[in-house]
This record gives C-alpha cells, structure tokens and sequence, in this order.
C-alpha cells in the first residue's frame, strides 16, 4: 500500500479537497482533471464505472469554477467530482441499473439524491457498476463485466454497490453513491476499505432510483472518511414529498457532533451472534476495534437480542418476492435479457408464498422491537459488516469456517441483513486487514434517524486510527 | 413432503404464478427453493405461535413514534 508525503490532488479527502476549493487554491476544473486522469489509469485494471462523463464533468466544473471566483461558494461539495451508482436515475445520462433490459434508458429527470447533488455544486464524472438491478452482492455483472478490488484486481469489490466502493477506493472520486437494501453500500465499503452509511428508512429520498426491494431500499454515500460521509450526507438527507415512505424528521448538521468525544458512550454487542462463524482476521479485527474505542472511554455492552437467529431467511424471502413483483412483466416478455444468478432469483421469488412473506415481516416487527427495547441501555452495536474478506472474483461460494463451502448469497448478509430488517442505520468503517492485505470494515448501528451519533463514533475510531487512510496500489 | 424439490414440484409453482418454465431451469430453482423454503416454512412456524400474534408486517417505517426519534 502506498503511504505518500506530498499527494496528488485525487489522493486527497473530500474535505481536504473542499478546503482547497473553498481557499481558492484549488479550482474545480483541476480537481476534476485529476481525478478523469486516474479514471484513466485504474478503469483497465477495476472496471468501476459503467459510463464516465468527461466533456460534461469539465464543463460543470468550468462553469463552478466562475461562480467560485465570483463569490459563489455553496459549500463543501462545490466542484468537488463524485460518482453515482448507476440505480440512480441522471437526466440526460443512460441509467442501466447494471441491466441489459434498461441498457439504453435515458432518463428525462433526475433522482432527488442526483438533484439535490447537482444543486450542491457536485460534479458527477459518470455512473458506476453494479450488480445487475442490485440483486446480489458480488458485482459480477454480465453486461458490463465484473468490477474488481483495488486492493487485489483477482478478488470481488462485493455489491451491489461494488462500482462505488471499488472507485471511492481507487481514488477515482471523492465520494460516490450506492444503494442499500441488503448491505448493498456497506458490504463494498468494507471490502474496499471506504466508509459508508445505510441510512435510516425514510431519512433519504428513493425517488427515481431504480427499486430492488421497496420495502428496504436505502441510498447513501461511500466516501474515504466519516467526516465526508457526513458531509454528503448534510446534502441528500431529508424529506421529500416525491417519495411517500420519505419522513418528515427534521435534519440536523451531521458535521456538528464529529468532534464529540465518545466517552461514555454505550456500545452493544450481541456476543453469541456477532463473533460467531467468522473468519478469524475478521472477529480480530473487530474486537481490536471496540479496545480503540474502550481506550476512548466508550463502554463496551453485551446484550441478548432474543430472536436475532431467523433473519437470513427472513431478509431472503423479502429481497426475493418484493424485486420478483416488480420485475413480472419483463421476466415474462425479456427473460434472455437478464443474467443467469438474477434470472433464478427473479423466479425462485415468484414461487414464495404469500404468508412467507408476510411472517417475514412481522419478523421484522419482532426483531424491531428488540432491538429498540435494547437501546434503552446501549447507544449504538457493533459487530463486523461481514464475516469474511474479500472472495475471488466469479466465486459463488466462501468457506468462512471449517472448510465448509457457503452459499455467498446467504453468507454475505450475515450482518447487514439486521439494519436492513429493522431499518435501522448503520455505517461501515474500515478497521484492519487480513494477513493478506485485503480490507476488513466494522459496522456502526444506531437508533432511528440518529445516524449523527453514528458519524461521531466513526470519526473519533477514525481520528485514532488510519486503516481509512490506507491506500490501495494500482 | 420432503426437503427437496424435484423438476415435477417446481412445475406446481409454474403453475401458480404463472411463469412457464423451460425444463433445463427448473433444477435451479428447485435448488434455490430446497434451501430458503424450509427455512422459511421454520420462520413462519415461529411467527405463527401465540405469543406474536400481535404483532403486525412492517411493510414499511414510515412516520416514526416521537420517541424513536433522537432528541437534540
């Protein structure tokens, strides 16, 4: 990995490079440049982006630049290049979803997370890979080929949101969007070793993003630190009246409390859970991580979730009937259209009935209700994003323990599947590496809408330690 | 019936939903099915007992309970 003294501008934070922007020292045309420049260098090794828009990122960034030497400064994302999952939709930009059936869909509006970027002053330099329609987790795409890891082209970047984490970590923007429903964002953010926050349901518009499970479905955004999380997340939290499941929760400067200490603060883990069936580099990893914070002052938890057992099956059979529904008409007039992995599922979803469906989510009521009743006495959980690093790219399966061969499908929800259930928002941080040099990320878990809490505990782990600092060699 | 499910059971789930399939596809979904449905069927057995028959599918979290939202 490289440790640089003097950085390229693409090298650097998205804060870091805000406060250049901001000082003038930096334009937003230079940062764009730099930043095509390593597009063009790392895309042959990583396939991260589906479509880059080059002529169009330089001339926003132009058009930035003049505002800002006018006095125009809108804040920290003015001129700043950043990367959207390609689920959301971008007027005038083809939005495939990852999909041959939307391959050549032109949207004629944006989503609200794209608007609401726009009107920040971002500059979008393209639209990254995925998962085909975000149902799986590998980002093994068929139509536009597998996105790889940074940090070792031969292994998977995870998913869906694999194109986001892969160029967040390549330093190919400062900060992308992924999309959330089963750990969508925060599996490529661990595996990539970038930070990235799933956010409560209902806090950040769906509006115009192509749907995989509406009843989980989140957008957030990927970054290299918790502070640029933050930061992005300031710009596309909130209510919006063109998405009926957005809440009306008023929104407050998630930059506020970074600086708050954590002392005192209460971390639940779920032992028999959280550190069971898992790789030995991860449980490692993770438990170092909750000693940094104890050498924060935080107290350290255990805590019983009674039913916790039952949401893999629970998470599968919603993420499999909800993109079924919504899929039936093309899987009956396009079936050739889709790869082999979601063709299956979109028909395996089809043949669930409806009171597994529905038990599954009076589980979540359930499992819901535990977890709120748990934090009366806890301030947030903590347990590893996933349980294993980084698979082979193409791979199906992965031996967590054993020798025993998994299901990659099930195995990789082992714990993002809980937020994703309860809807709770959680945020993955990276916190180590296996021996073998790949990333290895701890996911943060707070109550309903308090996902400042959350940005707080990631900043402070981050301000004593660098595993986010870290650099992939390309 | 057992845990597995064969070529000819799948061909009962065509039928229901309405989705004909070629035979060469139904051995993979009979394995996706002969893995989640059991646990499925094991979820719903534990959803269906007395103690939670109150509770009510959480479709969607919309308009949080004033004490879910943290206060500031």
């Amino acid at each position: 990995m490289k440790q640089t003294a003097a950085r390229d501008l693409h090298q650097m934070s998205l804060l870091e490079a805000a406060q250049l922007v901001e000082k003038r020292k930096v334009s937003p045309l230079e940062l764009t440049d730099a930043v095509l420049k390593q597009i063009e260098r790392a895309e042959p090794k990583i396939n991260a982006f589906i479509t880059v828009v080059a002529d169009q990122a330089r001339a926003v960034a132009k058009a930035h630049e003049a505002m800002i030497a006018a006095g125009y400064y809108m804040g920290p994302l003015h001129g700043l290049p950043i990367a959207l999952k390609d689920n959301l939709y971008t007027k005038g930009i083809r939005s495939t979803a990852g999909s041959k059936v939307l391959g050549d869909f032109v949207p004629d509006e944006d989503a609200t997370v794209t608007a609401r970027l726009k009107a920040s002053g971002a500059v979008i330099v393209g639209k990254t890979n995925m998962h085909e329609f975000a149902w799986g987790g590998t980002t093994d795409n068929p139509h536009y080929g597998p996105t790889r890891n940074p940090w070792n082209p031969e292994r998977f970047p995870a998913g869906s949101s694999g194109g986001s984490g892969a160029a967040v970590a390549a330093r190919e923007c400062f900060g992308a969007i992924g999309t959330d429903t089963g750990g969508s964002i925060r599996l490529p953010s661990a595996v990539n070793g970038v930070t990235g926050i799933r956010p409560t349901i209902g806090r950040v518009s769906n509006y115009n993003i192509v749907p995989l499970a509406w009843s989980m479905d989140t957008a957030g955004p990927m970054t290299r630190t918790a502070a640029d999380c933050a930061a992005m997340f300031n710009v596309i939290a909130g209510h919006d009246p063109k998405d009926e499941a957005s809440a009306r929760v008023p929104v407050p400067d998630y930059m506020a409390q970074l600086n708050v200490g954590v002392g005192g603060l209460r971390i639940g883990v779920v032992p028999d859970y959280f550190f069971s069936h898992l790789q030995p580099a991860v449980h490692d990893a993770v438990r170092s991580a909750l000693k940094v914070l104890e050498g924060q002052k935080a107290q350290v938890v255990d805590v019983e979730i009674a039913n916790i057992q039952g949401n893999i099956s629970a998470q599968l059979t919603i993420e499999s009937a909800e993109p079924s529904t919504y899929h039936q008409h093309w899987l009956r007039t396009r079936p050739q259209d889709y790869g082999e992995d979601v063709r299956v599922l979109l028909e395996v979803g089809e043949m669930l009935l409806a009171t597994h469906y529905l038990q599954a989510q009076r589980y979540r009521t359930l499992l819901r209700h535990e977890f709120m009743e748990a934090f009366d006495d806890v301030d947030v959980f903590i347990c590893p994003t996933l349980p294993f690093v980084a698979t082979p790219v193409g791979a199906t399966s992965v031996v967590i323990e054993g020798g025993k061969e998994e299901d990659m499908l099930s195995a990789i929800m082992q714990y993002t599947g809980v937020p994703s259930l309860t809807g709770l928002p959680s945020m993955s941080v990276p916190c180590g590496f296996s021996p073998d040099g790949l990333p290895i990320g701890m996911q943060i878990i707070g109550r309903p809408f308090d996902e400042a809490t959350i940005f707080r505990v990631g900043h402070q782990f981050q301000q004593a330690t660098d595993w986010h600092s870290r650099e992939p060699n390309l | 019936m057992g845990e597995e499910f064969t070529a000819k059971e799948i061909e009962v789930f065509e039928l229901l939903a309405d989705l004909p399939l070629k035979a060469e596809r139904r051995a993979a979904v009979a394995g996706i099915l002969s893995v989640w449905v059991p646990a499925a069927n094991e979820l719903s057995r534990k959803m269906a007992e007395p103690q939670y028959r109150a509770l009510t599918p959480n479709v969607r979290f919309t308009h949080p309970a004033a004490e879910e939202v943290t206060e500031r």
